[in-house]
């Protein structure tokens, strides 16, 4: 047991990778019901200290359960308050105190991590009892443990103090609320089970240039809270506990990194093909920072702005019409009079505590999301509508509503807007009068009605990935159906050119945004398709912004007439590998 | 050193409450407790309730009891009275 303490090993794994880049940092592992800590390992003339704040979270936990016990008793009797008492024993329990003050003496653990460790390693024993009663009674120690890390941690003042440089978070999986949880700008590189090439989490990770590497079973039994790694994004590898030559190699490359980065930031070139025709790039965000650095990098304005990412930061409760307005308003400030295209929440019913019921189905992908939810949900969604609404005098914003399937959700999206409208009006608050509103395309059923449903939006925007997983019914972290989610599929191009058709025949403005608009092959489709305005992450239009000045408009055209006519994903995937630029993509695992 | 066999006969065995009156028995001596039970990896120190617990004796199961230290008779004398009367759970 006490071996694994000090194991320093060196290991390679390999996953794939989902978001390029490298980081050397120190891992993180990710478990939602542990308190989140940052301090992983001390220094020596600390020791003291540290020591005193473990005895100091001892005690006020020993206080804790004290009064918890009083209280038990007086509701159920001193008979069944003996629980407490082992929770109590458990928290005094010299074998389990001693492990943890051996670590942190001996090898400098903050004691955070060492309780963490030092449960872990017990809970690792109870687990391979056979008997269920025994096994079960880690439990017991899993609420002690968590009673004593919220008491260090917050004896530490939240999370201040010395920070690691680049946290590495490892965990099976990462949703979005659990990534918003984690300072971003904290977070060097992700070390997932369970990430498709289409997860929200991949979205994320590319924007922020977060190397992320997936597909490793049981990682967060291999890799321990404070081992150094290396994650490399590129090649899909994870390193731990490297050696010094491995890390010396990775910091040359990551050298090197850095200078590319750099000089591609500086291009800003018009994105034209050679042959003459535009297309404007955008970027998709969840930030409002990041429309000042697309402009700067040449965007057009913002094709995507996630709103439900801000919302999922502020769990406990809804964020209030201010609070958004601020946001709105400083994105509307940095884009002035380029557009800002702002998606009204788009998550799913249960997946915020506010947007709750008790008749929550398995799968939100299927049920209440988008502006189904919104619409069941009316009171949050007008703060939401005003918020923009007032944020739009300072900027050009418009509107966009997530996952509408009918043109009757459009009419209903646009009354509340009018409404909305009324009461500002009434109230003598200025807003933008001829603000756009569009809908996102990402149920086929949306595709299918396009002509109506144009007769009453400005503009559409594509969510590809929706698209994608609803019209091939394949869900996007599924392994044993990813081969089937595939953009060059032929019912998900004949999607794409009926959109193209209906929106240049009704001359509205489409957008694309999803992850294919990243894609330097898929790109080289859509702009044969006759795109022209396509959103992606920040980290991408420097790379597109150079694949559209390399290809040719007219070329793309006929190639993509040709794809059209192929029946087999098979023919398809030969037809783009011997004509396309940038074949690699389709080898890409 | 005194080192005696018993066989635990209460209903639930060494469960937690079981497991918190033996624990709170053991640590009022001077003495070294270790438990061990046949089959079962290596002996647990019988003022931890978690190595009582991870023991995962069972009701029938037989515990080797192992006291050494000045007090080691009172100390045996009264662990073994507490499993003789079913760690006081009358079942």
């Amino acid at each position: 047991m006490k071996q694994h303490l000090f194991e320093t090993q060196s290991i390679k794994l390999t996953g794939s990778g989902l978001s390029p880049g490298i980081v050397i940092g120190t891992a993180y592992k990710v478990e939602p019901a542990i308190p989140t800590f940052y301090r992983i390992s001390i220094q020596k003339e600390d020791v003291p200290r540290e020591l005193h704040r473990l005895d100091l979270a001892v005690e006020k936990s020993r206080v804790q359960l004290r009064d918890i016990k009083l209280r038990f008793e007086k509701l159920v009797g001193k008979d069944h308050a003996y629980m407490i008492d082992v929770h109590l024993m458990i928290l005094e329990d010299p074998r389990f105190l001693d492990d943890i003050r051996s670590s942190i003496v001996r090898v400098l653990h903050s004691p955070e991590r060492a309780v963490r460790e030092t449960a872990a390693r017990w809970l690792a024993l109870y687990r391979s009892l056979d008997d269920p009663f025994f096994r079960e009674r880690g439990s017991e120690l899993r609420d002690v443990e968590q009673r004593l890390l919220s008491n260090l941690v917050e004896s530490n003042g939240g999370n201040q103090g010395k920070l690691p440089d680049s946290l590495v978070l490892i965990a099976p999986e990462v949703n979005l609320s659990l990534l918003a949880e984690y300072q971003l700008e904290r977070v060097g590189g992700l070390v997932l089970t369970k990430a498709g090439r289409a997860s929200h989490v991949t979205i994320i990770a590319r924007s922020y240039h977060v190397p992320l590497v997936s597909g490793i079973e049981g990682i967060e039994a291999v890799i321990q809270t404070g081992d150094t790694v290396i994650v490399d994004g590129y090649e899909g590898v994870v390193w731990k506990n490297p050696a010094s030559n491995t890390v010396k190699r990775y910091q040359m490359r990551l050298h090197a990194d850095l200078g590319r980065r750099h000089a591609q930031s500086m291009d800003k070139s018009p994105s034209v093909t050679r042959d003459g025709r535009q297309v404007e790039l955008y970027v998709n965000t969840e930030v409002e920072v990041e429309a000042a650095a697309g402009i700067r990098h040449g965007a057009e304005g913002i094709g995507l702005f996630r709103s439900e990412f801000m919302f999922m930061k502020h769990k406990a409760r809804l964020m209030t019409e201010d609070e958004q307005f601020e946001v709105y308003r400083r994105l509307a400030e940095s884009v002035g009079t380029r557009p800002a295209i702002l998606r009204t929440l788009d998550i799913g019913e249960g997946r915020h505590p506010v947007f709750s019921s008790d008749s929550i189905s398995e799968d939100p992908s299927l049920g209440l999301r988008g502006i189904r939810l919104s619409l069941k949900y009316p009171v949050p969604f007008r703060s939401q509508l005003r918020a923009i609404l007032r944020a739009s005098a300072f900027g050009n914003l418009k509107i966009v509503f997530p996952m509408v399937t009918s043109v009757d959700e459009l009419l209903q999206g646009r009354r509340a807007i009018d409404e909305a409208k009324a009461e500002l009006s009434a109230q003598g608050v200025g807003f933008k009068a001829d603000l756009e509103i569009g809908a996102m395309l990402e149920v086929p059923a949306a595709i299918l009605t396009l002509d109506a449903i144009l007769n009453h939006a400005d503009f559409v925007a594509v969510g590809t990935n929706d698209l994608i997983q609803y019209t091939l019914a394949a869900g996007r972290t599924n392994d044993e159906v990813d081969y089937l989610f595939n953009p060059l599929h032929p019912a998900v191009l004949s999607s794409l050119q009926r959109v193209a058709e209906v929106g240049s025949r009704k001359n509205k403005r489409v957008y694309i945004c999803g992850e294919v608009a990243s894609n330097p092959l898929y790109v080289y489709v859509l702009v044969g398709l006759g795109f022209q305005h396509l959103s992606m992450a920040l980290s991408s239009i420097g790379d597109i912004r150079k694949v559209i000045r390399e290809m040719e408009f007219e070329r793309a055209v006929l190639d993509v007439c040709a794809l059209l006519e192929l029946p087999t994903l098979e023919e398809i995937s030969r037809f783009a590998r011997e004509n396309f630029p940038h074949p690699e993509i389709l080898a890409a695992p | 050193m005194i080192r005696r066999v018993v066989r635990i006969e209460n209903e639930l065995g060494l469960h937690a409450r079981a497991a918190a009156r033996l624990v709170k028995l053991t640590s009022r001596f001077e003495a070294q407790i270790t438990l061990s039970r046949v089959n079962s990896p290596g002996p647990v120190d019988g003022k931890s309730i978690l190595g009582v617990m991870l023991l995962a004796a069972a009701f029938g199961t037989d515990v080797e009891i192992t006291v050494d230290g000045p007090d080691e008779q009172d100390a045996m004398a009264e662990i073994l009275r507490l499993v003789e009367k079913k760690f006081n759970e009358g079942r």
